[in-house]
């Protein structure tokens, strides 16, 4: 069931109806049934890897709760100490479970490359074990359940309802966002008052999502030529530049289209999840842009792989100069969200690319000029001159990993440089440059007044001719084009 | 220990360490995260300085931009684990 099909759009409003039919304590069930139902439409099979994972979190959490409990004199301002081994346990189980799945696919290329050398036919299909869609997304909640769980942060034993909700909550079961346990949730039992306002805000962020997803990001995928990845030496450095350009624009507003739906549609049930996106293209250094870009993946490494690591080097050497204790944190961070996007050693450069660069922008703050502080930077427009060019770099060396495997990653650098001669032919460029004004225009409005709802303040008669126009270019789009699955439902 | 203590060693930790400027008047309300004087990173610093300095575990999560701006919530949180 895609949240982009009218299914799901009929599925939502029945949900929506009986939800407000029902009372309070019926809500909690009914939101589960719904979820349980949305699960099983992509495969029965996957729920039962969810259900096991619930089940087995909840139970941990459990012990883990009991045994802070039992903690005697334990004064607020210590280390827990307790439960510590059954935490690690817990962490390593759900990190088992989840490599099983992603990884066994990095595992069998090589298995099977060794099968071939010895002479033995492909046997791929045969091995291939399929990740259950959201598991890489509800596994880091479950591990956020049992962190906060053993830090305190869940005071209470949480009911097994709850927990199941955490994790399946139809509207972010898929592809996040990642909600910290912590804040999440509270949210189901102190839900937003769903007013006028409310219904407004939840409709407009479904209907920007819409244009993100239907609009730009599919009509902009569907025109990168099919080749593109696969022989980027065929192309000229133009059609690299701008091929690439529009994949990056379309990755995107896929994923930002994605979590503007969700939230959308969980604000119709009161329930508000965090943003994912903030206008990320109009970041000034690339550990900025990853405040701006799936945040919510951003704060869980922050919170359970950067900051930990960073405070446990600290502890054996206090300076925050010791160029291990800016370097190692940054690097293991960032190599570790390459594994977690993809089972394959691009990944792995891409993540040593970004760690090594976010390290890079720590050593000079850290050792910038006594007396000068960030504060006192160059104004705005050379600083983002100066943010550009850095922004460049990123955007045609260190991401392009993300996408080439390593071998065509190289291929692309070299031609970036030296098929500037090529005839470019730039087939089809001209309805990507029309998609290109839709997406400029989003992100500018609202990045000009730091306001995702901008759009809704504007006066009535501007705001009826934007929807009718939504309207109309969403239909074409999706007479243009057929719906492709959300990018980050691979992931 | 006093609130100004707390403080005053705050301040000598920040301005020396993370600001690289021992003679800097840091003010205590005074946001150093969100004015751009230090990044949210140092806040690992603040949290191992705060265990050795006084005793005090704040958590990860507590590590936070709103929670963590300025010398008086530092301060403030610090005091509330403090050890008796």
């Amino acid at each position: 069931m895609s949240i982009t099909s009218l299914v799901f759009a009929g599925f939502v409003l029945v949900v929506l109806c009986l939800y407000y039919l029902l009372p309070g304590k019926s809500q909690k069930l009914l939101l589960l049934a719904a979820s349980a139902i949305f699960y099983i439409s992509w495969d029965w099979r996957f729920a039962i890897t969810l259900t096991l994972v619930i089940i087995f979190n909840f139970y941990i959490g459990r012990r883990l709760h009991k045994l802070r409990g039992q903690e005697t004199a334990q004064s607020a301002g210590e280390r827990p100490k307790k439960g510590k081994r059954l935490l690690w346990l817990g962490i390593a189980i759900n990190l088992a479970a989840l490599l099983f799945f992603k990884q066994s696919g990095f595992f069998l290329h090589g298995f099977q490359a060794l099968l071939n050398r010895l002479g033995f036919p492909n046997q791929t299909s045969a091995l291939a074990i399929i990740l259950p869609v959201g598991m890489s997304f509800y596994i880091l909640q479950a591990i956020s359940y049992l962190v906060d769980t053993h830090q305190n942060q869940i005071p209470v034993e949480l009911p097994f309802i709850d927990l199941a909700l955490y994790l399946a909550y139809f509207p972010k079961v898929l592809s996040g966002p990642i909600e910290r346990a912590g804040s999440f949730l509270p949210k189901l039992s102190e839900r937003v008052v769903v007013d006028n306002q409310q219904i407004t805000e939840s409709i407009t962020r479904i209907l920007i999502g819409l244009v993100r997803k239907i609009v730009i990001a599919d009509v902009l995928a569907a025109r990168i030529p099919t080749n593109f990845f696969s022989s980027p030496a065929k192309f000229s450095s133009i059609e690299l530049i701008f091929w690439w350009i529009t994949y990056i624009i379309s990755l995107y507003n896929d994923f930002a289209g994605y979590t503007s739906i969700v939230r959308g549609v969980s604000g119709l049930f009161g329930i508000n999840l965090s943003p994912n996106f903030d206008n990320p293209f109009f970041s000034t250094s690339v550990t900025e842009l990853w405040n701006h870009w799936h945040m919510s993946l951003s704060q869980w490494l922050r919170n359970y792989v950067y900051l930990p690591l960073t405070r446990f080097m600290l502890r054996f050497n206090q300076s925050g100069r010791f160029l291990p204790n800016i370097i190692v944190p940054a690097l293991v961070t960032m190599v570790l969200s390459g594994l977690w996007h993809g089972e394959s050693w691009n990944y792995v450069l891409w993540g040593a690319l970004m760690g090594i660069w976010i390290a890079a922008e720590r050593i000079r703050t850290v050792y910038r000029p006594a007396g000068e502080n960030l504060a006192n930077l160059p104004p705005w427009h050379a600083k983002r001159i100066f943010s550009w060019a850095g922004f460049l770099v990123v955007i045609f060396l260190i991401a392009i990993p993300f996408k080439f495997d390593i071998a065509n990653s190289f291929v692309f650098w070299r031609s970036l440089v030296t098929n500037w001669f090529l005839p470019p032919s730039l087939l089809g460029w001209r309805l990507p440059l029309i998609a290109f004004i839709p997406a400029f225009f989003i992100d500018w409005i609202q990045f000009g007044k730091h306001d995702e709802l901008i759009f809704i303040r504007w006066k009535p008669i501007v705001q009826s001719v934007l929807l009718a126009l939504c309207v109309l270019i969403i239909f074409l789009a999706l007479h243009a084009e057929p719906a492709q699955q959300f990018i980050y439902q691979g992931f | 220990m006093e609130l100004k203590e707390i403080k005053d060693k705050l301040k000598t930790f920040i301005c020396k360490e993370l600001l690289n400027n021992p003679a800097y008047p840091l003010q205590d309300e005074e946001p150093l995260i969100t004015s751009g004087l230090m990044d949210s990173f140092s806040l690992a610093q603040i949290g191992v300085f705060a265990e050795i300095q006084f005793n005090v575990y704040i958590p990860d999560s507590d590590l936070t931009v709103d929670g963590m701006n300025t010398v008086n919530q530092m301060a403030a949180r610090i005091k509330k684990d403090l050890p008796a």
